[in-house]
């Protein structure tokens, strides 16, 4: 009864561990095409295609059985040594998974795999000869050093690169240049690209065949910085040396729908708030001396709920976090892309993509951190000659970290390409009426830069496919403060720009200062908090309309929270509306910093963070709800947009 | 293993010079030719493992004798010997198939170096 054999309800199950698998076929090819002979990686990729094979095989999906089927078997031909890997064959091998991946989502999509002519992509994998002599796997910078009493230097170089070209590899490129070299006008090393698919010591072995030559070094700059950072790796965690680079995804691990996840944080949220309330209940029965034992036991069955609580909201929120390898993943693949689109070489180098983030956390900076890579291939890296011309090396470097900082996750995207140009910006700025050259002359070349984060602002003169639409900053700023985080940017020109995110552990939970103003009380997150300050009437002076005091040697506006939230002038206050003493909550957002003026604080709480609804998007100023001990609702301040609508409103 | 090898250059002195420094290297000079021409015809007499030769020669220069003897036999390992300042002549006679080159005044381990490179040994 073999066809009535019911498969539909392992579905999902093949779906996902399919995506899992392209994912890491993905990742695991563009690492090939560097290290072509790294025998682990091309097994790993072989068993991928394999299991695909065997899974969607018996799922009944017959297109994409064959198109795994062609796929392992060209892989089969390159573990044994009869294709050698290039640059064409990973292309190849990447356009098959392209399919796969569309087929994976037709099959989400539809539950039945997508009648679609496959006949060119088979007949490609089919058909695929590797070209052994030419466009053959990689390339790689050699230095050569010539004897120190060599004569006739020029005619040596040139020698060496003759030779090379006689051994069949390509020298694509030289420092200095081949005009320098023959002219002499280099000191006693040269570096140069070549293409081969010969392995670097048989290269080195050609370039040592000729005489008077003191030293050949492969400084294939992948191959050594991949080594420190997997020995860097190594000390920080336990874990089994060698292997782990490859990704093979096979943890041991249980399937939870994301929203059942979803549902119990929100429940251990209602215990919070039920626990918060029970202490307030306490604080009440202190009143009643009557009632103090009962108060005492109901303090004691209350700190262990507390406790519990904790724990389990500790544990849900672990269970919801992911590496943030499940997102860095895909960058290798759009980084070679992005490289060979625009003719860049690109040396793209991830580190701490194990440090792990809430899910859905990781789904909000997925696109940020893509418009930030693109923005660092695109704009960021210079063109080979160009970088030549500097006398940087001619691959750019793009690198992708993360770490952990207490209770934030911060990512780096770091490029050594030309960096931002302040002169520019300035121009820029004045140009559209930003600023005044005045205003602009008085800026730190920080607060200049960070006008790139400003709706509009573009200093890309012209606008490529991928990037520099005018659009970008901004919405990655935008973005990333919507999830509490916060984007910083530094950078010096002709060296290179590092953008720093940073991100909280968790969107659901957090500590907050509760302030009351008028009737209502507020919370504001303690990660914006930067001191609570009592300033007296005295302290405080007109500056521009705005009332301010100095806090740490700076000047600190002073605002009035109950008018900005609504939407008032700040300024309406006059002289005698000011009182004696202002509470002072001082925040901090995009390293601005400004007093909150409220009527009193409160005290610090664990607050669930609940969504406003989408009928009232959009609340400037306002980042969410929350439930308080006595059942009351405290909105909560989201300080990037109140500062933003502050800056805005004062003009 | 030390090799069979011809000297070409004009000058008896340097033919002398380099002999030295081959023979006390354990080489076995077997041919010695003063310009080009003669080089050619003893090369086919002789066919040796390594050829030495000079640019500039009587009769026949050393980048015609050596596209000549390159024509007869493509495996012919050449080593220019080149004066300062023939830089361009040196990088013709890399371009007609010499192997590498070696810069007068011969110093003994720079020949030898070259020598042992071209061989393979």
């Amino acid at each position: 009864m073999g066809d009535t054999f019911d498969v539909s309800h392992y579905l999902g199950v093949f779906i996902e561990e399919a995506k899992e698998h392209i994912e890491s076929l993905e990742e695991n090819l563009v690492k090939l095409e560097k290290e072509p002979y790294n025998q682990d990686l091309i097994q790993a990729i072989f068993r991928s295609f394999h299991t695909i094979k065997g899974s969607s095989g018996s799922m009944g999906f017959q297109q994409m059985t064959e198109l795994a089927h062609l796929l392992e078997n060209l892989l089969d031909r390159v573990r044994r040594g009869e294709v050698s890997v290039s640059s064409s064959l990973i292309d190849l091998l990447l356009q098959g998974v392209d399919f796969l991946k569309r087929m994976l989502e037709e099959i989400t999509k539809k539950g039945q795999e997508p009648d679609w002519n496959m006949e060119e992509i088979f007949s490609a994998l089919q058909d695929f000869r590797g070209e052994k002599e030419k466009d053959d796997s990689g390339e790689y910078w050699l230095t050569v050093k010539l004897a120190s009493d060599c004569s006739m230097k020029g005619v040596r170089a040139y020698l060496v690169i003759s030779r090379l070209q006689d051994s069949g590899i390509e020298v694509v490129n030289t420092v200095p240049s081949l005009s320098d070299l023959e002219g002499e006008n280099f000191g006693q090393s040269f570096d140069i690209l070549v293409r081969t698919a010969l392995p670097p010591e048989e290269v080195v072995k050609i370039v040592g065949s000729v005489a008077e030559i003191e030293r050949v070094e492969v400084k294939e700059g992948e191959k050594e910085k991949k080594n420190q950072i997997e020995e860097k790796e190594e000390k920080n965690t336990i874990s089994p040396p060698g292997e782990q680079k490859i990704t093979t995804n096979l943890k041991k691990t249980v399937r939870v729908d994301v929203e059942r996840l979803d549902s119990l944080l929100n429940l251990v949220g209602e215990l919070v708030i039920d626990r918060t309330r029970l202490e307030d209940i306490i604080q009440r029965l202190k009143d009643y001396q009557e009632l103090v034992q009962f108060r005492e036991i109901l303090s004691d069955t209350t700190t262990h709920i507390g406790r519990v609580t904790n724990d389990l909201q500790m544990e849900i929120m672990k269970a919801r976090m992911l590496p943030l390898a499940e997102v860095f993943n895909r960058f290798p693949r759009l980084i070679r892309d992005l490289a060979r689109q625009s003719g860049k070489e690109i040396d793209f180098i991830i580190e701490g993509e194990e440090t792990e983030l809430d899910r859905s956390l990781l789904e909000e900076i997925t696109d940020p951190l893509i418009h930030l890579l693109r923005n660092a291939v695109d704009h960021g890296i210079e063109s080979r000659e160009e970088r030549i011309n500097k006398g940087k090396p001619p691959q750019g470097k793009v690198i992708l970290r993360a770490y952990q900082e207490e209770n934030s996750v911060v990512i780096v995207v770091e490029d050594d390409g030309r960096g931002l140009d302040v002169e520019k910006i300035k121009d820029k700025v004045v140009g559209m009426g930003l600023v005044t050259p005045e205003e602009v002359s008085k800026m730190s070349e920080r607060e200049i830069v960070d006008f790139i984060f400003y709706p509009g602002f573009s200093t890309s003169d012209e606008v490529t496919e991928v990037s520099g639409r005018g659009v970008g900053m901004d919405v990655v700023k935008r973005n990333i403060e919507r999830v509490n985080g916060q984007v910083r940017v530094e950078s010096q020109l002709g060296v290179g720009t590092t953008f720093y995110l940073r991100l909280p552990l968790t969107l659901a939970i957090i500590r907050a200062l509760l302030v009351k103003v008028g009737e209502s009380i507020y919370s504001i997150p303690l990660s914006d908090v930067v001191e609570i300050e009592k300033v007296e009437k005295k302290d405080t002076y007109w500056v521009n309309r705005v009332l301010t005091t100095l806090f740490r040697g700076k000047t600190l506006p002073l605002l009035w929270l109950e008018a900005l939230l609504d939407s008032r002038k700040y300024n309406f206050i006059s002289e005698d509306e000011i009182p004696e003493v202002l509470y002072t909550v001082v925040v901090s957002a995009s390293s601005s910093l400004a007093g909150l003026v409220v009527d009193e604080v409160l005290g610090e709480q664990e607050i669930v963070i609940k969504s406003l609804g989408s009928y009232m998007r959009d609340v400037r100023g306002l980042g969410g709800a929350t439930i308080l001990g006595d059942g009351g609702i405290s909105l909560i301040i989201d300080v990037a947009s109140l500062l933003w609508k502050f800056s805005r409103a004062g003009g | 293993m030390p090799g069979r090898i011809m000297i070409v250059d004009d000058a008896a002195f340097m033919r002398m010079m380099l002999k030295d420094i081959l023979t006390k290297n354990g080489y076995e000079v077997v041919a010695e030719a003063s310009n080009g021409h003669e080089a050619v015809l003893k090369y086919e007499e002789t066919r040796p493992d390594l050829v030495t030769m000079d640019i500039t020669m009587p009769e026949m220069d050393g980048i015609t004798a050596v596209k000549e003897i390159r024509k007869k036999d493509p495996q012919a390992k050449i080593i220019m010997c080149s004066a300062m300042g023939q830089q361009a002549m040196v990088v013709d006679a890399i371009q007609a198939g010499a192997r590498d080159f070696i810069v007068k005044p011969f110093k003994p381990d720079r020949v030898i170096e070259a020598v042992k490179k071209v061989l393979g040994n």
